[in-house]
């Protein structure tokens, strides 16, 4: 299974959502740096109750702590940091870097 | 394990080149080794001896050239995504007459035949793009 | 150099307004010189890499996608191109500079979770 990590905005581009196009069911999704935003609640939200119950998602929590989100994270997704990063990249077999 | 990390984005222009950097401790730190790390596009740019940002900033391209000589990390700089932004070498200094080089010590300069491979040497090599 | 790997190059971004597209066919080449197991997905934006009649001239750049029937020479013959990215634009195989196939996004799916090494551009 692939680990993808998605760095940018879902408002800036539609990384995010081409990445959510193509991941298979099972596959891990880590979000960084601006795609962080991503994990908060919102309008028409990408990260919808049928997207967390295919995958499994998580947060960089340094990413999250810089922008002022830690406590407004979604229920279903799992943060971690660097090490939790590197931990996630032991267990899946390769990484798909979406930027 | 063996991890590879291809970068691709310039120090301050991004986060992903900080990302990387981070990325890399934190991988040395739950004992794995550093194969190579393959700069190439905007990059190039971490390896930089001119980078001079200001004092209470965050000096990436010092930070890497100290963790890639105490960690003994081969870091490769694309030579020709580096010629081109203007990341010399003293060879490639002498051969293209520029007025001065800039590659960090601790840095090479070669191909992309690196990075093929650093894929096929490394059980991971992990991109961080701009 | 070992041979057993097999890579993926996925190409997102269209040419020209950045640089990845020309610096990652260049690594396709120099994969494909070395005799890799190679192949390429074009999504998003950079299924505009593959269209017919660029021409670059007025905008002081090399034109890559003249590169692009290179690959073939280098027994590159696994491309692929995302449906949807394709309809998206309001494009079709005719549209498109060299042969390809198209593929779904299940497919595509599956493509990479195949590869042993992805090359994200």
């Amino acid at each position: 299974m692939i680990l993808h990590t998605v760095n940018k905005s879902p408002f800036q581009d539609s990384t995010l959502d081409s990445c959510l196009r193509v991941a298979h069911a099972k596959c891990g999704i880590l979000l960084i740096e601006d795609a962080v935003y991503a994990a908060t609640e919102t309008e028409n939200g990408l990260l919808t109750e049928q997207v967390l119950s295919l995958h499994k998602l998580y947060a960089l929590i340094p990413d999250l702590k810089a922008r002022g989100l830690l406590e407004q994270v979604k229920p279903g997704i799992e943060l971690v940091d660097y090490d939790g990063f590197v931990a996630l990249t032991e267990q899946f077999r390769t990484v798909q870097s979406w930027y | 394990m063996k991890y590879s990390l291809a970068i691709y984005g310039a120090p301050y222009s991004s986060q992903a080149a900080d990302t990387a950097f981070s990325f890399v401790e934190a991988a040395i730190a739950r004992g794995h080794e550093i194969y190579r790390l393959f700069f190439y596009l905007d990059g190039v740019h971490n390896a930089s001896s001119f980078a001079t940002p200001p004092q209470d900033e965050n000096d990436l391209p010092a930070r890497w050239q100290e963790l890639i000589k105490t960690q003994n990390i081969d870091a490769v700089v694309c030579i020709a995504a580096g010629l081109r932004r203007g990341v010399l070498d003293q060879v490639e200094q002498q051969r293209y007459e520029k007025t001065g080089n800039n590659l960090s010590e601790g840095f090479t300069l070669s191909g992309l035949g690196q990075l093929i491979d650093a894929g096929t040497s490394s059980d991971r090599l992990i991109t961080f793009g701009a | 150099m070992s041979n057993s790997k097999s890579f993926l190059i996925v190409n997102r971004k269209a040419p020209f307004g950045s640089t990845f597209a020309k610096e990652a066919l260049d690594v396709g080449l120099i994969a494909a010189a070395f005799g890799q197991q190679l192949s390429l997905l074009f999504m998003d934006d950079g299924v505009y890499q593959l269209l017919k009649n660029q021409d670059s001239s007025d905008i002081n750049q090399k034109n890559s996608s003249q590169t692009l029937p290179m690959l073939e020479m280098y027994d590159v013959k696994d491309i692929y191109v995302e449906a949807e990215s394709l309809q998206a634009r309001n494009l079709n195989a005719e549209d498109l500079l060299i042969p390809v196939e198209i593929i779904d996004r299940e497919t595509t799916s599956e493509l990479l979770e195949q590869q042993d090494i992805l090359l994200n551009f």
